[in-house]
């Protein structure tokens, strides 16, 4: 069994790695924020691996904390950037540039 | 190995496979939507598996397997959402190729919105009165 763990936890090391450049590179900040939400799934699924690894539930709840702070992170940088447009620009002077 | 272990082992790894390709789907895909899409797998599905991997080891500790049964439960009710306000983030700030889309009902809907076809929704505008 700690053979498959360890072989569960490289592969999501590399996962997490391959997120992490992403999150570096992302040229948008909405790129960013995606990339952080899957960053938090995979630490998650890492988090598991981890429990079942050591066989004991010290770590539960730390998975129970980290699924409800992913979304609020998520969801409060979202609401934060999806205001602007990419040059800067609030939303309701696109809309105006646009429509017009 | 038992019978459960051989269950468990098959489910974690799975579950890691779709991590490791959501990880090359970000890194390769061009744009958010289809980031969004790659990253979708273990949001979901990987963390599902992982998580049914996990229980079936510590299906002795009834108090442990609920606790993760609810981190799925969590994940189901708040990914969607988080995917839902990110892509509409996308689609206003025009970080995505609007102009490939075949069918664009957000766009539809803010035009109708901006001709004060839905009242209540476009603040900018005095609401028709009625007739």
């Amino acid at each position: 069994m700690g053979l498959v763990t360890d072989i569960a936890l490289g592969i999501l090391l590399v996962a997490a790695l391959l997120v992490v450049v992403r999150l570096v590179k992302g040229p948008t900040t909405l790129d960013r924020a995606a990339a952080a939400d899957v960053f938090v799934a995979i630490l998650l699924c890492g988090v598991a691996v981890l429990v079942a690894r050591r066989g004991s539930t010290v770590f539960v709840p730390v998975l129970l904390a980290l699924s409800l702070l992913g979304f609020a992170s998520s969801v409060a940088v979202v609401r934060f950037v999806g205001r602007e447009g990419p040059t800067g620009r609030s939303d309701d002077e696109v809309e105006e540039g646009s429509g017009s | 190995m038992s019978v459960d272990d051989w269950v468990s082992a098959v489910l974690m790894l799975s579950g890691s496979l779709l991590a490791l390709a959501a990880g090359i789907g970000m890194l390769r895909f061009p744009d958010l939507w289809m980031r969004m899409h790659a990253g979708t797998k273990p949001q979901v599905l990987g963390l599902l598996l992982v998580l049914a991997g996990v229980e079936v080891q510590l299906v002795p500790d009834a108090s442990a397997v609920v606790a993760l049964l609810f981190v799925g439960l969590f994940q189901l009710v708040t990914a969607p959402v988080a995917s839902h306000l990110l892509a509409r983030a996308g689609h206003r700030s025009g970080v995505v190729p609007r102009e490939q889309l075949l069918q664009d009902d957000l766009r539809v809907f803010e035009l109708e919105c901006a001709a004060g076809d839905h009242p209540e929704s476009s603040p900018h505008k005095e609401p028709t009165p009625p007739t």
